[in-house]
């Protein structure tokens, strides 16, 4: 598989073998935490609870980079545009524009959040499969009153679920669609509206028909929409509750 | 089990796909279906699912007939498919949770589901596949899945639509293994396929042309009383080289349809 962003990585840890939906809730709380923390120290204790987490995961840490990785530069363009545009006590100067202390500061802060909460849906994502994650958000969601907007939680789950699985089969299309238009002559820096539309418009046409597609094999397969049952039949069990509760209050401590 | 009359197919651009196909198709048995491209074999298995539903005619499976919207769960869940093109025919991320995902839609417990999984992984031998997604996989790998994801539902009628065009000579062995395994398992097989070696040991060989039923037999039959290559279809190699052979003026008993046969048929020539 060519994409490394939350890809699942198959094991028996503990991190793996908890109920989604206390992963799922673990998730939101981290990342509330991490919105709100403001200081460097709050966020090394951030780093700690994620180092931690991966130490119960059993997740080479070589998985988490791999899926940080292609975000990396466009962190580095925040961290760069934050150091020079930020008003404040002049650290250095080039080309007009004053790097600031509070800019870097600032900066390293908004991209370590980003780069925290990225950290944690690769966790989230390595350590549980998206039939799982639809599985608890199902279950999640199942309580709220959805009827009354005419929609069940399974056909959200199933909607979450198929979104999931679309955006690395139409990345792959994608590819396929460019190297072929490439090979027919075309030259995207010379003419960048015509590559534009020479890839857009049979990349709608690749959307719809895979949707199609997609649909059928899912009719034939007896999919009706509604009521479905799960392969995972996750139950909440003492030890699950207890680890989300562990876990609420060493992040309240701690940041 | 599948009883098709009269059946008349336009697509919505008008195109006729299928006209006056009449055709019973019994409990347990392994029939082919053969053609060549845009013949009608796609549109016509279609309709044995309720995939497509009839222009004219009707189609009925188990006595349940495919114009009925309330009938095709059960249709479906009676008739599975697997079709030419693997890739958009996946829904799962890991192979054991796209072979879930039918036995998932009838709504059957967790612990049924494991189990039917594990039937069919094992039955498919591609247990050590599991949590792999399914997209990674080989060709012959990726129909094995798809197959998989099929008998998870425990079909008494298993349709194959061009399953093996895509793939090299040893996992076209292989999945063809697979299918005769299905049907000695007592599922009623329908195998559309270009190449009429895969239909020599079938119960039955329907050829189709431009959206109708030209022949209907026995292979052994089809093959002495048709002109295949009139269709765009090649008669299996042992096949014409026993044509051959006859016209010649070797006699044989029989028209020979494999290696063996016609083996056995020169050694009595001596
Ligand atoms: N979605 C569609 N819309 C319109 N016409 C179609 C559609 N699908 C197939 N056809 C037409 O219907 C006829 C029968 O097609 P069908 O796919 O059933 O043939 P086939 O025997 O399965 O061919 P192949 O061997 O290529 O799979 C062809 O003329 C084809 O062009
Ligand atoms: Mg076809």
């Amino acid at each position: 598989m060519n994409t490394l962003l939350f890809r699942y990585v198959p094991g028996n840890s503990f991190l793996h073998r908890l109920d989604p939906r206390v992963k799922i809730t673990g998730m939101m709380i981290v990342s509330i935490s991490i919105f709100m923390s403001s200081s460097l120290r709050q966020l090394a204790s951030v780093a700690l609870i994620f180092f931690l987490l991966l130490l119960v995961s059993s997740i080479s840490p070589k998985i988490i980079f791999d899926a940080v990785r292609p975000m990396l530069l466009f962190l580095a363009v925040i961290l760069i545009l934050q150091f020079f545009l930020m008003d404040g006590e002049p650290v250095f100067y080039i080309m007009g524009h004053d790097a600031t202390y509070e800019g870097l500061r600032h900066g390293v802060l908004l991209t370590l959040r980003f780069l925290f909460l990225l950290m944690f849906a690769s966790l989230l994502t390595a350590t549980t499969t998206p039939s799982l994650v639809t599985v608890g958000m199902e279950r999640m969601l199942r309580p709220l009153p959805l009827r009354k907007l005419g929609i069940s939680s399974f056909d959200l789950a199933t909607m979450v679920f198929l979104s999931l699985h679309f955006v690395p089969f139409l990345y792959g299309s994608f590819s396929h669609l460019r190297d072929a238009q490439i090979s027919r002559g075309l030259d995207m820096r010379r003419n960048p509206f015509g590559a534009v539309y020479s890839l857009s418009v049979p990349m709608v046409r690749i959307a719809i028909t895979s949707a199609e597609e997609v649909a059928v094999a899912m009719e034939s397969r007896c999919y009706q929409g509604g009521h479905r049952s799960s392969l995972h039949a996750p139950v909440l069990q003492k030890k699950d509750l207890a680890a989300l509760l562990a876990f609420s209050i060493l992040v309240l401590a701690l940041v | 089990m599948i009883d098709i009359r009269k059946l008349r197919y336009n697509y919505p651009d008008g195109t006729l796909a299928l006209d006056s196909v009449d055709l019973h198709i019994g409990r347990g048995e392994f029939l082919v279906i053969a053609g060549r491209n845009g013949s009608g074999k796609s549109s016509l298995v279609r309709h044995m699912n309720a995939l497509l539903l009839p222009s004219e005619g009707f189609v009925s499976v188990n006595g349940l007939c495919t114009s009925q919207k309330k009938h095709h769960p059960d249709i479906r869940r009676a008739v599975g498919m697997v079709f030419q093109e693997p890739d958009s025919q996946f829904i799962g991320m890991t192979v054991e949770e796209d072979i879930a995902f039918g036995p998932e839609n009838l709504g059957l417990p967790s612990s049924r589901i494991r189990e039917l999984v594990d039937m069919s992984m094992t039955t498919l031998g591609i247990s050590g596949l599991r949590y792999l997604s399914p997209r990674s996989l080989s060709g012959g790998q990726k129909q094995k899945v798809a197959t998989a994801g099929v008998l998870a539902m425990e079909p008494e009628c298993v349709i194959f639509d061009e399953v093996t065009s895509m793939l090299d000579p040893l996992s076209r062995q292989e999945v063809l293994g697979a299918i005769r395994r299905i049907h000695a398992g007592g599922t009623t097989v329908i195998h559309v396929t270009h190449r009429l070696e895969e239909a020599v040991d079938a119960d039955r060989l329907v050829i189709m042309d431009s959206g109708r039923i030209v022949a209907d037999d026995l292979p052994r039959n089809v093959f002495m009383e048709h002109d295949l290559e009139g269709y765009g279809i090649e008669m299996p190699v042992m096949v014409t080289l026993s044509k051959m052979l006859a016209r010649a003026g070797f006699s044989g008993r029989r028209l020979a349809l494999t290696k063996e046969e016609l083996l056995e048929d020169i050694c009595q020539l001596r």
